[in-house]
């Protein structure tokens, strides 16, 4: 009996290591017939671009396995497509996954097959910087592709779901940025592992039976590609995962995080106590436990198997100081709460920027995560991996991200955005001299995430890389022939307010014996506005909202006596703004004040062009002109 | 000789009676009616204090002449002022056992006093041109009748030493007359035959302007306003003239073409406005055309012309065929001014493309 099960034993613990063998060459060697037998040549030489002719995808879902095979086969006509296509990737966790090549071969011009080799696949950790995990990636090569050639790959993934840290969940697009001839899907599963499925490719025709789903799509047309787009946002496709609501992910989450957490909270309370004393103010509290979790926490990632969802212990975290995303998060809820601060998870996809798109829920669709509390009424979140945005703002690249909050019955939603992402004033003051030059004084005055922006491009840079760097903003902005004196202030804190003066001469340029006739272009506003233009052509696009104050200050010499000051500007618009007064102050100097304020939106695709019309229209506003009459 | 120079000292009842008083010989009616006219009332002033001296030598001076200056100028002075001269001439008549005045002395007083409140009222509000004149000849007309009244008198009084006049005007009366003719015709034929021998097209209110062609509306929003020839108010190289209700209201179209731009027109114009009358003030504006992204430069220019509040608007506009600006100018007095202002402004507001 005790041999039996001995043998039981072993066989079950062997099971998976025959699933999870190592990824060998292609099992078979793919005949012309067989290729002639899927694919029609003839056909599909007529084409005069590449394309995908046929993507085949199966699942079979057990309550154990879910096995996937997949089979691509690719046309190429023209080199740009066998430079970006002629390799593919395969992705999987060596500890829950195993991949087998079924077939991978190269069809020459000419209709020979080129079965690939060992030598042209090769099996590689996944390469993220500071990242530590249990993904591989399979790299396929194939050789001998020119134009009129074909790649083929087949090949099949086995998943362990009880070794999984995730839910199980995958996509699958009839329309890629590419034609596509044939497009199959089929999914069989076990009463025990009915799937959620999602579809919304208008392309794609399925039946259902009752442990089953047959999709097939047939000459689809290539997706037009834009240069700001996120395939999942904008692609009709079909999703299938084994979670049925997003409360299963949050209570998913919710138990990986609590996992985190330290049970016995006396070494964390310490340790605040150490730092902050006794009974600090929340704002004081937060302040420091932010700044700590994010700046004092070294970023990186040991997300090997164990970790790839589930955060590492806070008080681990606290005593290494090395953390990832999890970690760090992990680390400021659990410090937060010593303090009674509430503060929970936000699971964020830092690509995704639509929540309309979406059709399945799992925690796979996340690839990063937050941490966001209240606190006066409003919600603040932090995301810790940022050393330097300050508490009280949102790391820029997380908003308007698609998100869920770690709180019970919440859905995915775009993580708040702020109205003016980009802030700050410039003053400027402007001595006209006797001799026709003018010398110029600018300070700019850069706040929230603005002012993290600058302290992040400066980390790391020498004093003279700084100055340079300073140097030639200045003059791609401003004037590319001065040669202005720069410092700044305000790096170190992160709460503070980044400071950029500058002090410019130029040499005369004006004729003062003539009457005065200047103009000078507003240039940081100027840059502004460039800058908001939107980059799509086909698909709406979201614009990050941006504020600018700007002041000059003339100081114009009894040379002249001022006739025409710049024109008042009120050119208000769904869009945005832009303003701008005029006046003369007790001391007799000319103040210009002009504001841009263009808040964060979506600009949907049939507004595009009316977008960017509304920025030439501000931009032909910014010259600013003042005329005046000689006195000599 | 002058009616002012001899006047004489005061005398006793019975050495007054033997005396003989230096007035003027009658002067015909159509003579006093021409220098009113002609000077634009300015004579008559002159005129009925030297009348009134005459009475109040028949008076006992009962009246201070120069206080009559004023009184052909304000209707209200005429209203108390001129019934007393008619008691006195009537008392003067029933003395010298002339006709007195008859009842259609109030006749002539309301034509007098309505001709010279409607001049009054032209300085605040501005009237159609041609009823001014009509005013001034129902004016004239009443004080060459009061003149023939007078001269009815004179040659009937009893005791009188009435110099024989031996020229038409005195000098200062005909410098004023050779000054004020030609300026009077050239008034009349500017003001009220201009208008009816220039062809025009009259626009009702509310009408939306639209032209084949041309890639700008506007909608005029006062009654009174035609459409004249190119060259009325502008020097020819507008594309439409439009002149207003008053005589100096009116606008202009220009197009600017491909080569200028908006700013480079509304600087411009705010500087030649400023050079013509460097008092103005001026405010200039980039505005959206309503919920367009259709920017548009407005300049609104506020002054003076002469004693009247005067407006100039310019409102550029891009189109496809370049810059076009629709120019206003507005001057009247006080009371018309503000009256038509706002509707003057928005006209020139709501000029946009089609």
């Amino acid at each position: 009996m005790k041999i039996i099960i001995l043998i039981v034993t072993t066989l079950s613990w062997l099971y998976p290591s025959t699933v999870f063998s190592k990824n060998g060459v292609p099992q078979n060697n793919l005949s012309r017939i067989q290729f002639e037998q899927e694919v029609n040549i003839n056909e599909v030489k007529k084409s005069a671009e590449s394309y995908r002719v046929l993507r085949e995808v199966n699942y079979k879902l057990d309550s154990r396995y879910v096995t996937t095979r997949v089979k691509t086969v690719w046309y190429f006509s023209n080199l740009n497509d066998i430079q970006e296509l002629g390799q593919s990737s395969i992705s999987f966790d060596k500890n829950t996954q195993k991949v087998s090549l079924i077939n991978a071969a190269t069809i020459l011009p000419d209709g020979e097959i080129y079965n690939l080799t060992f030598d042209d696949v090769k099996e590689i950790d996944s390469n993220t910087y500071n990242v530590f995990s249990s993904w591989q990636e399979l790299l396929i090569n194939f050789p001998k592709l020119d134009l009129g050639g074909f790649s083929v790959l087949e090949y099949e993934i086995t998943t362990d779901l009880q070794k999984k840290e995730l839910d199980w969940s995958v996509s699958q697009f009839p329309q890629i940025f590419y034609k596509t001839g044939q497009f199959k899907l089929s999914a069989t599963w076990t009463n025990e592992f009915k799937p959620k499925i999602g579809i919304n490719s208008s392309f794609l025709k399925c039946e259902d039976h009752s442990n089953s789903i047959v999709c097939s799509a047939k000459s689809v047309p290539a997706a037009i590609m834009d240069k700001n787009i996120y395939g999942y946002d904008e692609l009709g496709h079909i999703e299938l995962g084994e979670l049925t609501s997003w409360d299963d992910v949050i209570s998913l989450t919710m138990k990986n995080f609590k996992s985190a957490y330290s049970s016995s909270p006396k070494h964390l309370q310490d340790f605040l106590k150490h730092e902050l004393g006794e009974n600090p103010s929340r704002a004081k509290a937060i302040d420091f436990i932010h700044q700590f979790s994010s700046r004092n926490i070294r970023y990186l990632s040991k997300s090997e198997h164990g970790h790839a969802v589930i955060p590492h212990k806070t008080e681990k975290t606290l005593d290494s100081k090395i953390g990832d995303c999890k970690d760090k998060t992990a680390l400021f809820i659990d410090l937060a709460k010593q303090v009674g601060i509430k503060a929970y998870p936000v699971l964020v996809s830092t690509n995704r920027q639509k929540i309309t798109n979406d059709l399945v829920p799992s925690l796979s669709k996340f690839n990063h995560v937050i941490a966001c509390y209240m606190h006066n009424n409003k919600e603040f979140c932090s995301d810790l991996t940022d050393t330097e945005t300050h508490w009280k703002n949102t790391s820029s690249w997380v908003q308007n991200k698609f998100s869920l909050r770690i709180i019970p019955n919440n859905k995915p939603q775009l993580l708040m955005s702020e109205r003016y992402r980009w802030k700050y004033d410039v003053v400027t003051n402007i001595k006209l001299n006797n001799d026709g030059g003018q010398e110029e004084k600018q300070t700019r005055t850069y706040g929230n995430l603005y002012s993290a922006w600058f302290k992040e491009q400066a980390n790391g840079k020498k004093k003279e890389e700084l100055q340079r760097f300073l140097t030639d903003s200045y003059q791609e902005v401003v004037a590319n022939q001065s040669a202005p004196s720069i410092s700044i202030s305000g790096l170190n804190q992160m709460n503070s307010n980044v400071e950029i003066q500058s002090i410019t001469s130029f040499k005369p340029f004006q004729d003062t014996k003539e009457n005065l006739d200047y103009s000078e272009v507003d240039a940081w506003l100027l840059n502004e506005v460039k800058n908001s233009y939107p980059t799509n052509q086909f698909y709406g696009e979201y614009i990050a909202g941006t504020s600018v104050n700007s002041r000059y200050i003339y100081d114009i010499p009894k040379l002249w006596q001022i006739t025409v000051k710049p024109a008042d500007i009120q050119l208000n618009h769904k869009f945005g703004s832009l303003s701008r007064h005029s006046s003369i102050d007790k001391s007799g100097k000319l103040v210009i004040e002009t504001s841009l304020n263009l808040p964060s939106t979506y600009i949907e695709q049939s507004d595009l062009e009316s977008y960017s019309l509304f920025l030439d229209a501000l931009r032909q506003e910014l010259t600013m002109r003042i005329f005046g009459n000689s006195t000599s | 000789m002058t009616e002012t120079a001899n006047i004489p000292p005061t005398l006793n009842e019975e050495e007054q009676i033997n005396t003989t008083y230096p007035i003027y010989a009658p002067r015909p009616a159509f003579l006093e009616f021409i220098l009113t006219f002609f000077t634009f009332t300015i004579s008559t002033s002159f005129w009925l204090v030297a009348r009134v001296r005459e009475v109040n030598y028949q008076s006992k001076d009962k009246f201070t002449p120069w206080l009559w200056f004023f009184v052909p100028s304000f209707f209200l002075a005429q209203l108390f002022a001129i019934p007393k001269l008619f008691r006195e001439m009537d008392l003067i008549s029933k003395n010298n056992n002339i006709q007195s005045l008859g009842t259609w002395k109030w006749g002539l007083l309301l034509l007098l006093t309505v001709s010279t409140a409607y001049i009054n009222i032209s300085d605040k509000i501005e009237l159609p041109q041609w009823t001014w004149f009509i005013a001034l000849t129902i004016y004239s007309f009443c004080i060459a009748t009061l003149q023939h009244r007078f001269n009815h008198n004179k040659k009937n009084l009893e005791s009188s030493n009435q110099r024989e006049i031996k020229y038409l005007y005195k000098a200062w009366e005909w410098l004023l007359l050779l000054i004020g003719i030609p300026l009077t015709l050239f008034v009349f034929y500017t003001l009220v035959l201009t208008p009816i021998l220039t062809s025009s097209k009259e626009i009702l209110k509310d009408t939306t302007l639209i032209y084949p062609e041309q890639p700008f509306q506007f909608t005029i929003l006062d009654d009174g306003w035609s459409e004249v020839e190119l060259g009325t108010h502008s020097d020819g190289t507008a594309e439409i003239e439009l002149s207003g209700p008053l005589n100096n209201m009116h606008f202009i179209v220009f197009k600017h073409g491909l080569n200028n731009s908006l700013n480079s027109v509304s600087y411009w114009r705010q500087s030649t406005i400023l050079e013509e009358n460097s008092t103005n003030k001026c405010t200039q504006v980039r505005e959206f055309h309503e919920r367009t992204i259709d920017v548009t430069a407005l300049v609104i220019c506020e002054g003076k012309s002469l004693i009247d509040p005067s407006l100039y608007i310019s409102k550029t506009i891009q189109t496809d065929q370049g810059v076009y600006e629709i120019f206003g100018y507005l001057s009247s007095t006080k009371i018309t001014f503000y009256e038509h202002k706002s509707n003057f402004i928005a006209t020139a507001k709501g000029f946009k493309t089609i």
